[in-house]
């Protein structure tokens, strides 16, 4: 019997150690094991520096960024089950595409929420990659060597709002409509945007062609692209020492080493820890004796704040799912826009833009912004290297009293955009004019 | 002597690198070219530019007749003359709607009067006036594909 169990032990071990290859003790070791033996996991350093996981440092911004991504991944799959990318007329008298939204409101099992849920993550993402990008921003964090990893963030972030843009054509509603003719309609003004809208829309004018290609961009190409540059985005943070951070961290206020819970170490050299096992990248790394102090194991601290960053997003996400229903206009009528026609609220400033002037509006300004930003950083060092005048950037210190005109700047633009953006949402009535939304307008309400 | 070998094995080396990337560069120019021609479109959809009016089915003088597939209003401005104008906004597109003062656009608000001469928004030109032929059977064809100056009405012979 002593035998049978010996055996069973043993068999159990050996599975255990078939699917770990780690136990989960208290050890340095382990801890490290944890981290670089989980394809998963390894994707993040063994050993980050304590100032990492405080709230003040990223706020979670980026990551809700990418959780984001991974939900719409995964609701946006299960969605392609219901959906056809067909302009045909049913039997319904509606178009394919359009009736499967109702199909998916009203019929499939849970379809509603899923939909709701793609619907609000793509808004959230939107609006978290701006304010990811805003931190970075503002915490000097793309300079040091992380210019490069700048202009992949913003190639991802007009990802991003391309991935809307294509999504928000597939319900085949008005919005859809005529969101993508006037888009493809702002693409025309530009030099050679012609060719490049005759290739969008596969037609002459938004049609069954453009649904079709405008699906494909949205299911595959898209997503592939960017699956692959928030890999190299992810990897250049760690090839350049994780997050940005002063050079100096000695003297800021840490959290104490006892919420970390205790850290055995079965070490042959007592003295060392297992500084073996960090990489060798650019920028500040621990030095032995410098900047121990300051470094942490990743597991468990780490990953269990993602995991609560996870879950609150989900919950939270899941809740604005139940309540708010996803917006879905009327049919496509490709003869009458809705009056007035608005686009979601991430591309109402660029509306509002427009209804100023097509081209300034449409191609200038947005051009010059977006190319602006994107190459800030080289910008910055074009400025100062040719003025001599440098200035002092500290990574990863919000609001650097040596770069406040720099960030005065940035904010400046934000607010730009966003005041534009609550004109376009609150100011904008019937016929486009000007409307107060405190005043009830003629015939409005009920 | 060294020298010279050393030359020799760089000669080769460009020549060899040379023409691969060469290769590969043409490869590549040559599938990109014909990702392009594949990816444009062949066949256009698009709704047909011109569509007929019979004679008998026009306006009484003074008043507008709506076509909503091709977005024209079709206008007796007197007993034998009649003009058509688009509806499309000659700023991005969208379909403007017939008011009382001429013609608002609801996707950007530019505006136009009676004759779709531009007198406020992002417009940048005049709603265009299409050409209208006479075709054998007592019918009218409105041409879309074609614009004419502001105010061209048509006689019917």
């Amino acid at each position: 019997m002593n035998e049978l169990i010996k055996q069973a032990k043993e068999f159990g071990n050996k599975l255990y150690y078939s699917f770990f290859r780690h136990r989960f003790d208290n050890t340095g070791l382990t801890k490290s094991k944890i981290m670089f033996s989980n394809v998963l996991l390894h994707i993040q350093p063994v050993k980050i520096h304590k100032r990492s996981v405080k709230f003040k440092t990223t706020m979670g911004l980026g990551l809700i960024t990418f959780y984001l991504f991974l939900i719409l991944s995964v609701t946006g799959i299960l969605l392609m089950f219901h959906y056809v990318p067909s302009t045909a007329i049913g039997p319904d008298g509606l178009p394919d595409a359009y009736s499967r939204m109702l199909n998916l409101r009203s019929n499939v099992f849970w379809g509603d929420f899923l939909r709701n849920m793609h619907r609000w993550c793509a808004h959230g993402m939107v609006a978290f990659v701006a304010l990811h990008m805003l931190r970075v921003y503002l915490t000097g964090a793309h300079r040091g060597g992380r210019e490069f990893n700048w202009v992949i963030g913003c190639i991802l972030g007009l990802l991003t709002v391309f991935l809307s843009y294509t999504g928000y054509l597939l319900p085949w509603d008005q919005l859809a409509f005529w969101g993508v003719k006037v888009g493809t309609e702002i693409a025309k003004l530009a030099p050679g945007g012609a060719l490049i809208r005759g290739i969008l829309l596969g037609d002459t004018d938004v049609g069954a062609e453009a649904l079709i290609r405008f699906y494909v961009l949205h299911v595959a190409v898209l997503p592939a692209v960017m699956g692959f540059l928030i890999a190299v985005h992810f990897f250049r943070v760690r090839k350049d020492g994780g997050l940005a951070r002063p050079a100096d961290t000695s003297k800021e206020k840490q959290i104490p080493d006892e919420e970390f819970g205790d850290v055995k170490n079965n070490s042959v050299f007592k003295t060392a820890r297992s500084y073996k096992l960090v990489e060798i990248v650019k920028g500040n790394e621990p030095k032995v004796n410098e900047e121990t102090d300051q470094m942490m194991f990743a597991w468990p601290k780490l990953i269990i704040r993602e995991i609560i960053v996870l879950a609150a997003l989900l919950a939270f996400m899941s809740m604005i799912s139940v309540f708010f229903d996803a917006p879905l206009e009327g049919p496509a009528d490709p003869n009458h826009p809705t009056n007035p026609a608005k686009a979601p609220w991430y591309f109402l400033g660029l509306q509002e833009l427009t209804s100023y002037d097509g081209f300034i509006g449409g191609i200038v300004i947005p051009g010059i912004l977006a190319g602006g930003v994107m190459f800030l950083p080289y910008i910055e060092i074009f400025l100062e290297t040719f003025t001599r005048i440098y200035r002092k950037n500290i990574p990863g210190v919000w609001f650097a009293r040596e770069r406040n005109l720099e960030n005065a700047l940035f904010i400046g633009m934000y607010l730009f955009m966003l005041a534009l953006i609550i004109i376009g949402v609150y100011f904008r009535g019937a016929n486009w004019a000007i409307e107060y939304p405190w005043v009830q307008s003629v015939g409005g309400g009920h | 002597m060294s020298n010279e070998k050393k030359d020799g094995k760089s000669r080769r080396e460009l020549l060899t690198m040379g023409s691969a990337f060469a290769v590969m560069g043409i490869g590549g120019l040559g599938a990109g070219g014909a990702l392009f021609k594949y990816m444009f479109p062949v066949v256009s959809y698009g709704t047909p530019q011109k569509f007929l009016v019979p004679v008998s089915d026009l306006p009484d003088v003074g008043d507008e007749l709506i076509f909503d597939d091709m977005k024209v209003v079709l206008r007796r401005m007197s007993e034998n003359k009649v003009a058509a104008i688009s509806l499309v906004c000659t700023h991005l597109g969208c379909t403007v709607n017939r008011v009382e003062t001429g013609f608002l656009c609801p996707c950007h608000g530019s505006q136009y009067d009676t004759d779709g001469i531009v007198v406020g928004g992002p417009a940048p030109k005049t709603l265009p006036w299409l050409e209208i032929k006479n075709v054998p059977g007592g019918q009218l064809e409105i041409d879309t594909g074609t614009t004419l100056d502001e105010g061209t009405g048509f006689e019917i012979a």
